[in-house]
């Protein structure tokens, strides 16, 4: 059992606070995990540069030597470091799993992200733990998912939380409700086409499928919809891009997953009383999502 | 003496509280409880056992009404997962979407959603009254064993599979019949059921191109000879 929740502002030129909102709708949410909680915001996009998330050791050398690592590759700027959590832009024309590799021959490191636009902050505990570790509340944005994790298979730990970044792929991400049974077929198959996998989680091999579909000129739509008979298990999950967030129900509709949308907004989450923390009108009245079927909503 | 309760803030209590405080309000004969700011919090109004009228001013979350006997519940808004899951007597009616489960197991009593409802809508009911204003999700009826299922929309794949007996009525598309799910002829008996029940709430049966679905009675006893539907149902 997870918790799930997405928020997108419909106007392409729209910005607001998502992370609030994420905060609001995962804080309701603890009641179905509070192993891990984790999001992934989409601020406004730098066409010259990247943002990276990286976990690193909360003290000692690493956050330097990841700069230096950094530095060695791209301008860096907007550097912070928070507990384990660090953050920075960089200006890099390079490909994103050579940037990766460099990050990660740092030992004790681990890339959460890579975007034009998206941070993925994410940790152990629930969403005030997260907020303490890492803030993310006050992040203007124009679209976000988070997830608060119940593990029911691998680690309960800070990698193995979601969102899952689908790496190398810059601004994709992933939050998932439930358990992909033939994991390990769908991981081949995708690591014999060269993609990697950060992790032994389930969820992770959505966000490269997804990824690895919009490589291949598919529509977020054509993914999705892909992805209900490609993936056996049961499943509800987000998948987020640079444009937007789609959603996907396996065909048992095993799991729980609403969404409510105005002109303005559009709401997903696994309750209604995560939607009702951020929008208490009832003029929005939710649906729930059908079996095996996928949404989307693009700015 | 207890104070007589008629009006419940939600947001000033917790879940148990304002359970117990409808329950006393029961007891104390109060015939009408108010609820506001329900904000979809899960398990309101459950195994309340006296026919007290109890109204939820906004959603209210899963299992809502479960287990009730005898109360008469309104929540104006939409509900989640499992309302009136068990109801044993009384009714519910919910005037927005809900989500799965919907009057699951339920053994007597009404439960009406004006809106539509997720999968499963029904299931394992084994008596009384469901009855959907819009259209019902994957599975819904399933195993169905007494009671009646009216749906006004449409119905998502495998309405009534594997029911023993009851009634399905369904008065949009279906997507697809369940496993030895039939349809039968529509009687004067059932047209005027059908009038009678939405006419309840306001709903003018006359606009609808009604189906009765009903067991087909093959899944009843294991028959070597019938194996490819219980290969079909399995």
């Amino acid at each position: 059992m997870c918790g799930l929740c997405g928020f997108l502002y419909k106007d392409p030129g729209r910005y607001g606070p998502v992370g609030h909102a994420m905060f609001d709708m995962l804080t309701p949410l603890d009641r179905r995990g509070t192993d891990s909680t984790g999001v992934a915001l989409y601020g406004r996009p730098h066409d010259d540069s990247y943002v990276l998330r990286v976990r690193t050791e909360a003290n000692g050398d690493t956050p330097r030597r990841v700069h230096d690592a950094l530095a060695g590759a791209g301008a860096v700027s907007e550097e912070s470091h928070t507990g384990g959590n660090l953050r920075a832009r960089i200006g890099y024309a390079g490909d994103l799993g050579t940037l990766t590799d460099l990050v990660e021959e740092v030992p004790e490191t681990e890339v959460f992200s890579i975007g034009r636009a998206m941070e993925i902050v994410k940790d152990v505990g629930d969403a005030s733990d997260v907020e303490a570790a890492a803030p993310y509340k006050s992040f203007e944005g124009s679209h976000a998912i988070g997830h608060t994790r119940m593990a029911t298979e691998s680690l309960v730990d800070v990698a193995h939380s979601h969102p899952f970044w689908a790496r190398p792929f810059a601004d994709i991400s992933v939050v998932h409700n439930g358990h992909i049974t033939n994991y390990h077929k769908l991981r081949r198959r995708l690591a014999g086409k060269g993609h990697r996998f950060a992790t032994g989680n389930d969820s992770e091999a959505i966000a490269v499928y997804i990824a690895d579909k919009l490589e291949q000129g598919d529509s977020l739509e054509d993914a999705l919809r892909s992805s209900v008979h490609d993936l056996d298990g049961t499943f509800a999950y987000l998948i987020s891009t640079p444009q937007g967030i789609g959603v996907a129900r396996d065909r048992f509709a095993l799991k729980p997953l609403i969404f409510a949308e105005d002109d303005e907004k559009v709401l997903i989450a696994s309750e209604e009383i995560a939607l009702r923390r951020v929008a208490d009108s009832t003029d929005l009245k939710p649906r729930e999502l059908g079996a095996g079927e996928v949404r989307w909503w693009l700015r | 003496m207890a104070t007589l309760i008629s009006e419940i803030d939600c947001s000033q209590h917790t879940t148990r509280e304002i359970n117990q405080a409808i329950k006393r309000a029961a007891a104390d004969g109060v015939p009408d409880v108010r609820l506001t700011n329900p904000a979809a919090r899960h398990c309101l109004a459950v195994a309340v056992m006296s026919p007290t009228r109890i109204v939820f001013d906004g959603p209210v979350g899963w299992y809502c009404g479960g287990m009730c006997d005898g109360a008469e519940i309104v929540v104006n808004g939409n509900c989640g997962w499992s309302v009136g899951e068990n109801l044993m007597s009384g009714s519910i009616a919910v005037h927005g979407n809900g989500g799965s489960s919907a009057g699951a197991t339920v053994r007597g009593g009404r439960v009406f959603i004006e809106g539509d409802t997720g999968a499963r809508t029904g299931i394992a009911m084994k008596g009384g009254t469901v009855v959907v204003g819009g259209s019902v999700g994957y599975m819904s009826g399933f195993m169905m064993q007494r009671g009646t299922m009216i749906v006004c929309g449409d119905a998502g794949d495998g309405i009534g599979d594997s029911m023993y007996e009851g009634t399905v009525y369904v008065g949009g598309t279906i997507h697809a019949l369940g496993a030895d799910c039939v349809e039968a002829e529509l009687s004067g008996d059932d047209r005027a059921l059908l009038e009678s029940e939405l006419g309840a709430n306001d709903i003018d049966s006359g606009g609808y191109d009604w189906k009765k679905l009903v067991s087909g009675r093959k899944l009843w006893n294991f028959s070597k000879h019938e194996y490819d539907a219980w290969r079909a149902a399995l």
